[in-house]
């Protein structure tokens, strides 16, 4: 994998939190405790487990979005960025990734197109540069023989993975997914698993997993809540230490404070 | 009063894709090559069809005017009746019909079917704004495509004139050069330019709006497919009467 040492440069440390306060889902299942309030901490690992199906992509997407629900509120990185114009709040969310339901790869384009795209965009940077620097995370995917192929015609576990793909190509600071929303198949499970291992030992940012079940996630959790008959109850991972959580950090972006 | 809203929406939009266009210009790559391509889709594949339609209309014009011109002889105005209908009137008009027809619909229904499938949602959460990635490149790739066009379709419909005055009305090349010079001037190459560049921005910001106009299912792509067309048509035709108007006055 890529070296990101030089993103914890000082100079170039961002610090971020994620506030759900008082989020009431439009269509809440029976146990949704109204209102959730709940922060997450700098580089925390965080699975929330219980959730629906249906209700966890809502309630990432809502956070995702950055933007304040109908009811309820959605802080990413403080109140000042919610409130940031049209192009400041985009800028917010290129730092994160989002894989749930609601993500699709984009029909006109291939695979290869849709996973450097961001890249593409962003960092102005070619699709052979691109894939050339992420080598071992497309080839652990296996994608590469797919790489022509337009999103309706891959398998849909392909297509599940180039999802995770293009968003670990972003080099994301905080993901928010659901895993069992794809192919619930083990090879698929590993696979993020081993993902996800990769992002944590690198100190590369904070991660959100909700959905049914998420024991394969255990191991890499630092807060582990289950969500039981309208609240949220803490379960201790065995031998596990949780580090201190930081509500609500400033945010700090390349030295000069928002 | 929703009529009213429409209006303002496009207005508003069309504000936004100039700002989006000039203001933080982001991936500045990927959005030229996606110009690129509704250039080569619209300006590029659209040529042959514009070009058989102005050659047809240069054939009409020589045929229906010349045998009156003849009788009252008044061969030297072949030249003022091409540059009124061709360079002025017709021609951009004619342009226009056609991007929209090939164009126009396919941006409303391209955006439409991405909302729905939800792939605009999947842009916004990438941070990626669908205005500037996928709003802007056909902006200016349809007004470029546009003026490309018109110029492409006066030049044949010019010598589509030509052809068939020396076949019909047995108008020389001299005579028909010297009277299409003299008639045309600065002014009626200004108010062709300025409603082709018109008529191109109008187009895709309509389009672009109806597209976006779209909800959850395919149905409503439909709805706003035929209705787009319809409200750029009718726009169209506004900005036409409108600067004609202040062209003869």
């Amino acid at each position: 994998m890529k070296n990101h040492a030089a993103r914890s440069e000082p100079a170039i440390l961002i610090q971020h939190s994620l506030v759900l306060d008082q989020v009431i889902l439009s269509e809440h299942p029976a146990n949704w405790p109204c209102p959730l309030s709940l922060a997450l901490g700098l580089k925390e690992f965080l699975l929330l487990e219980g959730l629906e199906l249906a209700a966890a992509p809502q309630l990432l997407s809502l956070a995702a979005s950055l933007q304040f629900p109908v009811r309820g509120r959605v802080w990413l990185w403080g109140l000042d960025i919610a409130r940031a114009a049209r192009d400041d709040l985009y800028q917010q969310r290129r730092r994160l990734a989002y894989l749930a339901p609601g993500q699709v790869l984009l029909h006109r384009l291939t695979l290869l197109e849709n996973i450097t795209l961001p890249g593409r965009y962003f960092q102005q940077r070619n699709m052979s540069e691109i894939i050339k620097d992420n080598s071992e995370l497309i080839e652990t995917l296996g994608l590469t023989p797919y790489f022509s192929c337009y999103p309706p015609e891959l398998p849909a576990d392909i297509y599940f993975r180039g999802l995770w793909a293009r968003a670990f190509l972003v080099e994301p600071e905080l993901i928010l997914a659901a895993p069992g929303a794809g192919p619930t198949i083990p090879e698929n499970n590993r696979l993020i698993l081993m993902l996800l291992r990769d992002y944590r030992e690198q100190q590369r940012g904070a991660v959100v997993l909700t959905g049914p079940g998420l024991e394969t996630f255990r191991s890499l959790a630092d807060r582990y809540l289950r969500l039981e008959a309208g609240g949220l109850i803490e379960i201790r991972v065995p031998g596990q230490t949780a580090p201190p959580l930081i509500p609500d950090l400033p945010l700090w972006n390349s030295g000069k404070q928002r | 009063m929703s009529q009213m809203t429409t209006f303002l929406d496009t207005f508003a939009l069309f504000y936004r894709l100039l700002l989006a266009s000039l203001v933080r210009p982001v991936g500045f790559p990927v959005i030229l090559r996606e110009t690129a391509r509704q250039i080569y889709f619209t300006g590029v594949q659209g040529s042959i069809v514009v070009g058989i339609a102005a050659l047809i209309l240069g054939l009409l014009v020589i045929v229906h005017t010349t045998p009156k011109l003849i009788e009252f002889q008044g061969e030297e105005f072949i030249g003022q009746l091409l540059v009124l209908i061709v360079i002025r009137e017709v021609g951009p008009v004619l342009t226009a019909f056609f991007v929209l027809l090939r164009s126009g619909t396919a941006i409303i229904v391209e955006i439409g079917i991405m909302v729905v499938n939800q792939e605009l949602a999947a842009l916004q959460l990438m941070g990626i704004d669908p205005l500037r990635f996928l709003g802007v490149p056909r902006f200016w790739g349809i007004t470029i495509s546009m003026l490309s066009l018109y110029i492409l379709s006066s030049i044949t419909a010019l010598l589509g004139g030509f052809v068939f005055a020396q076949i019909f009305a047995e108008i020389y090349w001299q005579g028909f050069w010297l009277s299409l010079l003299n008639a045309l001037g600065w002014p009626d190459l200004i108010v062709g330019l300025a409603k082709v560049l018109l008529f191109g921005m109008m187009i895709a910001t309509v389009s672009l709006h109806y597209g976006l106009k779209a909800q959850k299912h395919l149905g409503t792509v439909v709805r706003q497919t035929s209705q787009g067309a319809v409200l750029t048509l009718l726009l169209c035709g506004a900005i036409d009467a409108f600067l004609s108007t202040v062209f003869y006055l």
